[in-house]
């Protein structure tokens, strides 16, 4: 391939801006890292650095030791974020693929019912009443599940100008003249032909699932119930509680409190799973997105 | 009529929004304090039960936690119903929840009908509590079913004199094992006997010789932060960990609503104009700028705690009662021993429970039987706690477990009759705390005795915290120029309108004082 003098200059600029961004990127990982392995006093004392010299592992044996709370929060982050993950991309596909029928009736009406709920909505209160009150998902996993995560007006406008733009309308009109049905035709030839915008939505909605901390705040007080996330949120919020009231809890042990250090490496295993599964849905990502993003 | 229907659906989303910003104050009480110092004897003994022959209640008791429920909770909740049941006919499930989580679930809970049988709002306002009408009153309920509770309270001990609402009462408190303040600074013994300063644990010092001490110690290991102090997360003044005279704030209310200065003031003055808290700044700023204070103290997540035990400060100003220095601190006064007013707060009857009776007899219990509160506190002996002097009740772990890998340990002590608690460490013995209450009790300030409410100038305070929250931590880090940003913070608290707080409380201090 022959590459003019200009367009080498602007790959390598694009290439400096990138590489530059990637270490924005990287930076703060590696700090975090960085810290989560270092001693604790000497962090106190140096503050954190990206080379400790006082290197420990007793962040990491405070997580083994506290396994029963931090496996638990593990466990229920990781069923949250698959039960999440695959009811969302259903729901969200199914609802696209309606959509994007040229002979739905009340398709525009619909269509603007969805926009509306990107524009509007009721608010924290009403929602937290309907949720806790009449739906009663207080205090179950569907607390961690269903509020505001499961799917958005977004991603299925996404799904839906992919289906109408990658996938051709020829295709279903042969499997119709086939006498499949509607369903035989989203399982068969739909689902598998949209695997890029799948992917995309799919991680997408699994690191929202993975990193959400707000609806364990409002549903869940059962201890049992809470996320890595939330245990982390939980965990800096009292020690400040304890910071601040000091003189009248006296008597507090404050040393077998996480340190935070140890709260770091929480953190630094909190985001690992996610990280490792980024690779893998990344060939699909940009792909689906552009694709999905073209007006039809 | 489409933008019609529009803005409405605006205006509802801005009315629901506001809605949702509903304020999360939190109020800062100070310590407790007796009308009288603690009286005599009591019989901690358990009494020879008679046994409980009506049925048995269940009760919903909450059971705060430090974020952290313990993994043996379980197992305490089954050995206190073993006792429970025979004894009071009670059947107790306890519902963790961290303190700091609590002042937002505990109000939901029961104003979404939520049971509770008995509550500690930690730290909470207990007058909110109360004006909203979400705890019951226990006035009937102590005398009918928790006769030891009345004892104690005939006997002069404070678990309900500050829980009073217009004279009805509202909270038990926990018995307390100690009364009493005084501002000091504790310092690493180590440090302090290593540089040859003249420690005297009954001197009171003054700022400038403390300052000395941190000049030697500074000169010795000049890596060191002699000062610690930390203001991350500071939300008002911590001022009376240092202070030099007697400070009351009324019955626990926020300092910048105005304060007692002194032991014998009946003058409510805003805490922030007084000399003293001037003298106090002026002392910050010299040592920050003499290095002597972290320069990442308004912004490191570390606590005071944790600098001095990584050897980066030599102590921090803290009340010098015996519980806060371990055994390697000296505790260096820097004023005299005082009883101030004491905030509000203890065990609630929420509205929502369903077994009030059940729950008082269940208070009753374990204020009367040492046992069973450290049972609640400590855990099961032998497996959370071996007892290693009966004779001032000193515990310590068993062999294996520690406390970063015990189940049960690091409770807060909420419960019972403190003074007959099990200790971890002989350097803070009963004989220690009782020392120290009768220090404080030859210094008591007017304010004893004296409630405020601010539901008149809740605009004011809403201002005033927000003042504070931002001159604050800069000031009392010493990180800032006194003389440009402290009249800036005063003139901030004027237009918040600190003077018609102190107004209201002055007014709400005569009429009670007098009457």
């Amino acid at each position: 391939m022959i590459v003019s003098k200009q367009e080498r200059v602007i790959q390598i600029i694009s290439h400096i801006v990138l590489g530059l961004m990637c270490v924005c990127a990287v930076i703060p990982f590696w700090l975090l890292l960085a810290a989560s392995f270092s001693d604790s006093s000497y962090a106190v004392a140096e503050g954190y650095k990206f080379f400790p010299e006082a290197l420990s592992l007793d962040a990491y044996s405070y997580i083994l030791n506290q396994w029963a709370q931090i496996g638990r929060a593990y466990g229920v982050t990781i069923v949250v974020t698959i039960v999440g993950t695959l009811s969302s991309l259903l729901i969200t596909s199914m609802m696209a693929y309606g959509l994007s029928q040229k002979n739905l009736p009340g398709k525009k009406l619909i269509t603007v019912l969805l926009l509306i709920t990107m524009l509007f909505n009721g608010g924290i209160v009403p929602q937290y009443m309907i949720y806790s009150n009449y739906l009663h998902l207080k205090n179950t996993l569907l607390g961690l599940i269903v509020p505001n995560l499961l799917t958005n007006a977004f991603t299925i406008i996404l799904v839906r100008n992919y289906f109408q733009t990658s996938i051709p309308y020829e295709l279903l009109e042969a499997m119709q003249m086939d006498g499949a049905g509607p369903f035989r035709i989203f399982w068969k030839l739909i689902l598998p032909l949209s695997k890029p915008i799948l992917a995309t939505v799919g991680i997408m909605s699994a690191v929202t699932y993975w990193n959400d901390w707000n609806n364990g705040l409002y549903y869940i007080t059962d201890s049992k119930l809470f996320s890595v996330q939330q245990l982390l949120n939980e965990m800096n919020n009292n020690i400040l509680f304890m910071a601040n009231n000091a003189g009248q809890l006296a008597g507090v042990d404050v040393t077998t409190l996480p340190t935070a250090t140890m709260r770091l490496a929480i953190a630094a295993v909190a985001i690992v799973p996610i990280m490792i599964a980024y690779p893998f849905f990344q060939k699909y990502f940009s792909k689906g997105i552009v694709m999905g993003a073209v007006k039809g | 009529m489409k933008k019609r229907v529009l803005s409405l659906l605006l205006a509802l989303v801005t009315l629901f929004s506001l809605a949702a910003c509903g304020p999360g104050e939190s109020e800062n009480p100070t310590d407790t304090t007796p009308a009288s110092a603690p009286g005599g004897e009591n019989s901690a003994q358990p009494s020879a039960d008679e046994g409980w022959t009506g049925e048995t209640a269940h009760i919903i008791v909450t059971y705060n936690t430090l974020g952290t429920t313990p993994p043996d909770l379980q197992k305490i909740q089954d050995a206190v119903n073993e006792r429970t049941v025979k004894e009071i006919g009670v059947e107790v499930e306890f519902r963790a929840t961290s303190a700091y989580d609590a002042f937002a679930l505990y109000p939901t809970w029961i104003a979404t009908g939520e049971r509770i049988d008995l509550m500690m709002p930690l730290l909470q306002d207990l007058r909110t509590y109360v004006d909203q009408g979400l705890v019951e009153p226990l006035d009937d309920l102590i005398a009918q079913n928790a006769p030891y509770l009345s004892q104690l309270i005939e006997e002069g001990q404070p678990i309900t004199s500050n829980n009073k609402v217009d004279g009805v009462t509202y909270a038990v408190l926990a018995v307390p094992n100690m009364f009493g303040n005084n501002g000091a600074f504790i310092a690493t013994k180590a440090l302090v006997d290593e540089v040859d300063w003249n420690y005297d644990p009954d001197k009171i010092y003054t700022y400038d010789e403390l300052g000395e001490l941190f000049a030697l110690i500074k000169a010795a290991h000049p890596e060191m932060y002699p000062c610690g102090v930390v203001t991350t997360g500071r939300t008002s003044s911590e001022f009376s960990y240092a202070t030099t005279t007697p400070v009351d704030t009324i019955a626990g209310s926020p300092n910048y609503t105005g304060v007692l200065m002194g032991a014998d003031s009946t003058e409510i003055v805003n805490l922030y104009e007084t000399a003293e808290y001037k003298d106090y700044l002026e002392h910050l700023r010299a040592w920050n700028q003499a290095g002597y204070i972290h320069p990442d103290a308004s912004t490191t997540d570390s606590s005071v705690n944790g600098l001095q035990d990584a050897g980066v400060s030599a102590g921090y100003f803290m009340v010098g009662a015996p519980v806060q220095a371990g055994e390697d601190d000296y505790i260096i006064n820097l004023g005299p021993n005082y009883i101030a007013s004491a905030g509000m707060g203890g065990w609630v009857v929420p509205m929502t429970a369903e077994e009030p009776e059940a729950a008082m007899r269940f208070l009753n219990l374990v204020w009367k039987d040492a046992e069973l509160m450290n049972l609640i506190q400590w855990g099961i002996e032998g497996e959370h706690y071996v007892m290693l002097d009966e004779s001032i009740g000193l515990i310590g772990f068993p062999d294996g477990v520690d406390a970063t890998s015990s189940p049960y340990y690091n409770t807060l002590g909420l419960w019972g009759d403190t003074r007959y608690g099990y200790i971890w460490s002989a350097a803070v013995s009963q004989a220690d705390n009782d020392a120290y209450t009768a220090k404080s009790s030859k210094l008591q300030t007017q304010g004893i005795g004296i409630s405020y409410s601010s539901a008149n100038v809740t605009n004011e305070i809403t201002a005033l915290a927000a003042v504070a929250a931002q001159y604050v931590p800069a000031l009392e880090s010493g990180s800032v120029d006194l003389d440009t940003y402290y009249p800036q913070f005063i003139q901030a608290m004027k237009d918040a309108g600190i003077d018609a707080v102190i107004a209201d409380k002055q007014a709400q201090f005569n009429e009670q004082h007098n009457g």
